[in-house]
């Protein structure tokens, strides 16, 4: 047992440190801060949730359906969470092979990697379940029942997803340990898991805003909610054992040991699949060449394969391409934004405006320029030592960047195509205006890189989210956003011709972008060469 | 075909990692760079490859300033540091090719080499496999085999024999002195005494970041009559006495 409670421990400080060093912040009492900002941000809303909720079906005489809801969405808020946490921990840590060497039990090692699992779940569990009892006390009565029985429902409430989710990984095992679709599956698991929060996000605040929603949603038995609740047996002994029934109790607590059993099972089976499998060795693949390439076409390769071949980098760049589409698709199922407002007779005047913004969101959301340096790492030496200029080293890094700033142009804005009601007039102007602000803004992001190249780090998620080059990239932006804002409050009238004012701003930032890269391959090429680990 | 004037490195406007440091290394010549830990000799070997900045001298290849002419200086040397920090998502394959195309090999001739050298260190088979997936000494032979793609002038190599079989390290020293004998230079840093001893036609000895020794194996043993280790001993504990 003490082997098993330090490993634990080893677990456990090993998944915060690997957070906290995500968070790329040195300053102790401003990670404690930020937790404390975290935490708010994700209670806040889930406590105003069961709020509202507790409202609706006290309307309906049944608050009690407060506790059911909520612990229905936690358990499939907690299998969403939990599918790419446990593919991390068993097919992705650093630690397996050293626990693998330990004289521990098998299931010991499969249970103490369970547990941080576990522990992510439970800080759901007490975002959601929690607020949902303790509403619902406040609300009625303050029992011993309500008290131990929410207690027990908020320990055990991880159980079920946790297990679902083991098993859906362990089914497709053979596929996620394969290196060449681990990159794709973090990458697509990242995806599908910010679509979610996306559509949960909207979906609480529309049904926060329209309570009647709710009612509706529990009245309609073909409703997802509706069914989970009725043909979903532990969501209703758990609101029961709550509210005090003995026999309830037993059933869930009964089907919950069920789950701990389950996993023990299964325990062995894990080990040999994932844990195991790892040290197997893989057969190469593909051929031996010798064709000879352009120097230039090396490096863009070099530059663009460390960005697709690390999924955090990749999930970034992607991210910057779709995040207006993925934006787009949302409020559309969600019913915020239809075709008919976005071609709307009020609209018609903005749409030069509009397809401009969407053209040039890729550069404005993305950082990519400015981590471009940061992202080598400790790889960076390798360009240092080759026969090549330093111009052409910079050069070829800006240019990757540019590539994925372009390919999201060209992705969103042949969306846009389909989506709004344009003219060629229209599109040239936006496109001239996104081709000028795109080469502008990657060239200062660049040599923000070059101030800040921060080549030591442990993690990627440090080197290209949690990295303050990224906010001073925004800043930029800000401040040119300012700027032009303020010419509009002074001078309204200039800005009457949309079409005129894009051309005006796109070849002020042609200028500008002919002046930053002078500077940039005339000033900061001898503090690019400077740049050492 | 190597020569440091005068290099100094300070840190942070603090630490003197080297201080005033110079030698000569001629064509032809294995030379042997020997220090204790933090003497200062990666540091000696990052600025002659450009990768760190120079406080203060001047680092000539082949009669090139590293500072003031880099692309032709980089076109005389190949490296091998002592930690292959390599961006290592690619197949073992692609890196080579990478290499071959920066210093531009002739397809031919890269075939010839890679074949050679990967068939020699036994890692041909797994040139198309990620090089993430390479153990240390693996990472070392493929990045030697990219060393010696172009032919180099000059071969530095950073303590380049740890993690390597003896078979491997064999064949290695055996690359040494055939790149010698065809009238090209080697530059390595070691702190196997013993190898260094029996491989280089110079040594030099590094301590604090200062020269305190550089001459032929003969000659050190003239004055000191013992064994390089002996030599290596006396000579870094008087500095520190």
């Amino acid at each position: 047992m003490k082997k098993f409670k330090s490993l634990v421990l080893l677990q456990l400080k090993d998944f915060i440190n690997n957070a906290k060093s995500g968070l790329n912040v040195k300053n102790n009492k401003l990670i404690t801060l930020l937790q404390f900002v975290l935490i708010a941000a994700i209670f806040a809303p889930a406590v105003y949730f069961s709020v509202v909720t507790f409202d609706a079906f006290v309307q309906i005489n049944q608050p009690e359906l407060v506790i059911t809801s909520m612990y229905v969405n936690s358990i499939i808020l907690m299998f969403f969470f939990g599918l790419p946490i446990i593919v991390s921990v068993f097919f992705f840590s650093k630690n397996t092979r050293f626990l693998i060497s330990l004289p521990i039990e098998e299931d010991k090692i499969i249970f103490a990697k369970l547990s941080t699992v576990y522990m992510f779940l439970l800080a759901i569990s007490a975002a959601f379940v929690l607020p949902s009892i303790v509403v619902y006390a406040v609300n009625t009565s303050i029992t011993i029942s309500i008290i131990l029985g929410g207690l027990i429902a908020f320990i055990l409430a991880p159980l079920l997803p946790l297990l679902i989710s083991s098993l859906l990984v362990l089914m497709f095992n053979k596929v996620v340990r394969k290196n060449k679709y681990k990159n794709i599956l973090t990458m697509v698991g990242n995806l599908l898991l910010i679509v979610a929060i996306i559509v949960i996000q909207m979906i609480v605040s529309r049904n926060a805003a329209n309570p009647v929603l709710i009612q509706k949603a529990f009245l309609n038995n073909e409703s997802l909610i509706g069914i989970i609740g009725v043909s979903f047996p532990p969501s209703i002994w758990m609101t029961k054992m709550i509210l005090g029934s003995i026999i309830d109790a037993f059933y869930f607590i009964g089907i919950n040991v069920l789950f701990i059993f389950t996993l023990q099972l299964m325990a062995k089976y894990f080990f040999k699949k994932s844990l195991l499998s790892l040290n197997e060795a893989h057969n190469s693949s593909g051929k031996i060449y010798y064709s000879p390439h352009s120097k230039g076409w090396q490096l863009l390769m070099r530059h663009n394969l460390i960005i697709v071949k690390e999924p955090t980098f990749l999930l970034n760049a992607l991210l910057t391409m779709i995040v207006p589409i993925i934006l787009y698709i949302v409020m559309t199922f969600s019913g915020s934004l239809s075709l008919d407002i976005l071609n709307s007779e009020q609209l018609s005047s903005f749409m030069v405006l509009i397809y401009s913004g969407i053209l040039i969101m890729p550069v404005i959301v993305s950082n990519i320029s400015s981590t471009t340096i940061t992202r080598e790492g400790k790889a960076f030496w390798q360009t240092k030592v080759l026969p090549i200029s330093e111009k052409m080293n910079i050069k070829y890094r800006i240019v990757t960047s540019l590539i994925i700033n372009f390919l999201g142009s060209f992705i969103v804005g042949f969306v846009g195509l389909f989506i709004l009601d344009l003219n060629i007039k229209m599109i040239i102007i936006g496109i001239y205006f996104a081709v000028t602000t795109t080469l502008f803004l990657s060239t200062v992001d660049f040599i923000i890189n070059i101030y800040r190249p921060l080549l030591n780090w442990s993690h990627p998620t440090a080197a290209v989210k949690n990295n303050l080059n990224v906010t001073f990239a925004l800043g930029i932006r800000f401040a040119v956003a300012i700027i032009i804002f303020g010419l509009y409050k002074i001078k309204p009238n200039m800005f009457s011709n949309y079409d005129l004012i894009l051309i005006i701003v796109g070849s002020i930032f042609l200028v500008l972008y002919i002046i930053t890269r002078y500077i940039l391959y005339n000033y900061y090429t001898e503090k690019f060469s400077k740049i050492s680990l | 075909m190597l020569k440091i004037k005068n290099v100094t490195k300070i840190y942070d406007n603090k630490k003197k990692a080297v201080d005033k440091l110079s030698l000569e290394v001629n064509k032809g010549e294995i030379f042997g760079f020997l220090g204790p830990n933090g003497a200062g000799k990666t540091t000696t070997i990052r600025m002659m490859t450009g990768i760190l900045d120079i406080t203060d001298g001047e680092i000539f290849i082949d009669q090139f300033n590293i500072k003031k002419d880099p692309i032709k200086a980089k076109n005389c040397f190949t490296y091998v540091p002592d930690h292959p920090e390599i961006f290592d998502s690619i197949k073992g394959i692609d890196y080579l090719n990478f290499i071959a195309d920066m210093y531009e090999v002739s397809k031919k001739d890269r075939k010839d080499i890679i074949e050679k050298y990967t068939e020699d260190f036994e890692i041909y088979n797994d040139l198309t496999n990620p090089i993430n997936s390479y153990s240390h000494g693996m990472k070392q032979k493929l990045l030697v085999t990219g060393a010696l793609l172009p032919k180099p002038k000059l071969l530095i190599l950073d303590e380049p024999l740890g993690g390597l079989d003896p078979r491997s390290a064999r064949i290695l020293k055996n690359v040494m002195k055939e790149h010698c004998s065809e009238g090209k230079t080697v530059f390595f840093s070691s702190h196997i005494l013993e190898i260094v001893e029996n491989l280089c036609d110079r040594i030099g000895i590094i301590d604090e970041g200062k020269l305190i020794a550089c001459d032929t194996m003969e000659n050190l043993k003239k004055k000191s009559d013992s064994t390089l280790e002996d030599i290596f001993l006396e000579l870094t504990e008087d500095e520190k006495i």
